[in-house]
């Protein structure tokens, strides 16, 4: 069963409980009322009536006026004054049904009127009655007993079940065909939503669905197209991620079978040719290294290994390994700062960012490092006055095979995949990776890490 | 402590073994009310002299022999109580059923009318069963008169009459179904019966039969259902609970006088020059002076009044 039947068959269900149990209760009221009603009326007429008797024995004149009311008006009565038929022997048997019982004579004595509804064996029906008492100081004379029977008042209130039961059925027609539009209407996004997800799983990513309203579909909604969105955006960066890692592939490897076929057909100077090979390699083992890292630290496979680490020290040995290719290094650095970190994962880190400064860097340039601790955390800044590059690159420059350099020289150009690591392991550590650049004016890099407090406690 | 303990036991005791306020008087009327059950004794210029209140539901009453029987129709035992000390003296084990009682004083027996068996059973003075006699359907009245019991058997058609020291029947009188109330008029010889008349039609008539011959001399009109009578003087006063009336019948059965009674009166009885009429639904007595029907006195007299009975003393 769809949802929209479920929603529709609840529906349905709570108007005929909500048009049943108002039927019923207004028919109970009705009846209520009206018997009440018949029954105030009942009393009046016998007080009425009562009024009429004078005292002393009930002649014969009165009883015709009973009578005579009795045919003019839609109720039953009577008087009595027969004491047999009065209770009046009790307690002595009575060897046959008496009118009255001898508590309802008790009460007539005390002046009380008595009302009944319910089945009387005398009448063989079910009847309202009314029993008032003529009293003749303390001497019930006789008594006015007046009733109708119910089934006059069923026939009245059948008339009504019929006018109700046609406003119910009407009712419960609108209240059904409302109900139907209305549960398309609310369906309908759940129904674009559904052939939407369809499309989706089969592989149609720019699927949509219109999310105007504010409610929780709308919600539910606008969530579905950033799902949507962001499923697009990741198939789109997979084939961008492959479509670049077998072009970054093909390069070396191109370079390396030409090469070889020219040594092997004896063109051109072999030791430069070799010296060209195994450039290349080496070029093709560092980028297989470095996706391989990256993927380990995409499936958060890599291990990261803290220590105790004092973060200067490593800073040191780092440029110690640049100092070939670059001699100017301005070092400001806090011999203090420790870090809980991994030791092989940071160092990484700085290698990558100094490589960067150094690629970008004229050789007469200082590059500046700097290490402090602010609070409680561990501030490395890393300075050049290179290249730098405009402003619209810096969020692009951490994406997996992004180059400033375009035309992707392999003089100056690494994996493309090196500050996509520095990253992952600055966030793998709870640290910021923070670029600043300015084409011409150089750039710099901050990396901010929590700092260890005393007692080994980190922040 | 232990006193307090003594004095609990002791109230204890008394509320068991209660005795009521002696009646001391040699004249007097008692009346037996049965919506709340209890005993009012009267002085003949309407005093009252003592009020008895029981806890048990007493349908009907016997004096006699300065003594009160107290019976029920629901009860098995019947109580009997001493007039002059306001004591308990025995309570007896009767038959389930009794509608009336009567004191044979020639053999100083108790007669028991008992719906459930159709008998009247005679007591000894200990309260034993010497004999029991089946008269008809549900035997109620009885009155004794010269060796003679006679019985009106309510839903039937016969009035027996039996010999108290045979404890045989000895004549049935023809009588109407629902026949309520007698009294003998000893001047004339007659048995007056009252009666509610045959389903919803209510009883008019007395019915007189002549104690010698057995058979119906005449009636008497009291309507609306006379059932309870007294006589005194040749003159049978009846109380007609149906109409509210009293009348006076002088001893030629003619209607001497005729008066208003208390509502619903089911008793009726003479305790020297004074008629007494007590009425079930006022819960009042009324005083008349004989004959005349003069009303001398009305007073309250507790829920539902049924019976009267006179102690006219030596």
């Amino acid at each position: 069963m769809t949802f929209r039947k479920k929603l529709w068959m609840t529906l349905f269900i709570f108007v005929l409980l909500a048009v049943g149990s108002a039927f019923s209760l207004s028919y109970t009221l009705y009846e209520k009322l009206y018997v009440e009603s018949v029954k105030d009326e009942l009393k009046a007429a016998a007080e009425n009536l009562s009024d009429d008797y004078e005292g002393g024995e009930l002649n014969a004149a009165f009883i015709e006026r009973i009578g005579w009311f009795s045919e003019k008006s839609p109720f039953e009565a009577f008087a009595v004054h027969n004491p047999r038929e009065l209770a009046a022997c009790i307690p002595y048997e009575a060897d046959y049904e008496t009118l009255i019982g001898p508590e309802e004579r008790e009460k007539l004595l005390e002046n009380k009127m008595i009302e009944e509804t319910g089945y009387s064996e005398r009448f063989d029906r079910q009847i309202i009655s009314v029993i008032y008492p003529l009293l003749d100081d303390k001497q019930l004379k006789g008594i006015l007993y007046l009733y109708i029977p119910l089934e006059r008042i069923d026939e009245l209130v059948s008339s009504l079940i019929l006018f109700w039961a046609a406003g119910a059925a009407m009712l419960t027609a609108v209240l059904l065909y409302g109900g139907m539009r209305w549960a398309r209407h609310v369906v309908k996004p759940l129904e674009e939503m559904k052939g939407a997800a369809v499309r989706l799983s089969k592989g149609d990513y720019t699927a949509r669905v219109p999310a105007e309203s504010k409610d929780e579909f709308g919600q539910l909604a606008r969530t579905f197209n950033e799902m949507a969105e962001a499923i697009q955006k990741e198939n789109e960066q997979r084939k961008t991620f492959l479509a670049t890692i077998s072009h970054e592939l093909r390069t070396p490897l191109s370079y390396i079978k030409g090469y070889s076929e020219a040594m092997m057909n004896g063109i051109g100077r072999p030791e430069q040719q070799l010296g060209i090979i195994q450039r290349e390699a080496a070029r093709m083992e560092r980028l297989v290294n470095d996706l391989l890292e990256l993927i380990r630290l995409d499936s958060n496979k890599m291990n990261i290994e803290k220590t105790f680490l004092p973060l200067a020290d490593l800073v040191y040995r780092t440029v110690d390994t640049f100092r070939l290719k670059h001699d100017r290094f301005a070092l400001d650095l806090d011999e203090e700062t420790i870090v809980y970190g991994d030791e092989d994962r940071l160092s990484q880190v700085m290698t990558n960012i100094i490589d960067n400064a150094v690629r970008y860097s004229p050789k007469n340039k200082p590059i500046y490092i700097t290490l402090r601790q602010e609070k409680d955390q561990v501030k490395w800044i890393v300075r050049d006055i290179g290249a730098g590059m405009p402003e619209e690159e810096i969020p692009k420059v951490t994406n997996q095979f992004y180059r400033i350099n375009k035309a992707r020289t392999r003089e100056d150009g690494g994996s493309g995949l090196g500050l996509s690591i520095v990253k992952q392991i600055v966030e793998r550590h709870g640290g910021e990776l923070d670029i600043q650049s300015e084409a011409g004016a150089g750039t710099t890099v901050t990396v901010t890490l929590p700092a260890l407090m005393e007692e080994g406690e980190e922040t | 402590m232990r006193s307090i303990i003594l004095v609990m036991l002791l109230l204890l005791a008394g509320c068991g073994r209660e005795a009521f306020k002696p009646v001391h008087a040699d004249k007097f009327a008692a009346v037996l009310t049965i919506k709340e059950p209890g005993i009012t004794f009267i002085a003949p210029d309407g005093t009252i002299l003592a009020e008895w209140a029981f806890n048990e539901p007493y349908t009907g009453s016997l004096l006699f022999d300065d003594k009160m029987l107290l019976y029920g129709t629901e009860l098995t035992h019947a109580t009997l109580y001493s007039v002059k000390t306001g004591k308990e003296l025995a309570e007896w084990k009767v038959p389930k059923g009794v509608t009336g009682a009567a004191y044979v004083k020639e053999t100083n027996e108790v007669a028991l009318s008992v719906k459930e068996d159709g008998a009247v059973h005679f007591l000894n003075s200990e309260g034993r069963e010497t004999k029991k006699t089946r008269t008809g359907h549900y035997p109620m009245n009885m009155l004794e008169y010269e060796g003679k019991l006679y019985i009106i058997n309510y839903r039937d058609t016969v009035l027996s009459e039996l010999d108290v020291h045979t404890h045989r029947i000895t004549r049935e009188f023809a009588i109407p179904t629902s026949s309520t109330g007698l009294a003998v008029n000893k001047e004339k010889n007659e048995l007056w019966v009252g009666g509610h008349g045959v389903g919803a039609r209510a009883g008019e008539t007395i019915h007189v039969y002549s104690l010698e011959t057995g058979s119906l001399t005449g009636t008497a009109d009291a309507p609306v259902m006379p059932i309870a009578f007294a006589s005194k003087s040749g003159f049978m006063y009846a109380a007609s609970h149906g109409s509210n009336k009293l009348f006076a019948f002088d001893p030629e059965r003619k209607l001497a006088a005729q008066t208003d009674a208390p509502a619903n009166p089911f008793a009726i009885a003479v305790l020297g020059k004074t008629i007494f009429s007590a009425g079930y639904d006022s819960g009042t007595l009324s005083l008349y002076e004989e004959k005349t029907l003069q009303k001398r006195k009305t007073i309250d007299i507790g829920k539902g009044p049924f019976m009267i009975f006179v102690e006219e003393g030596e």
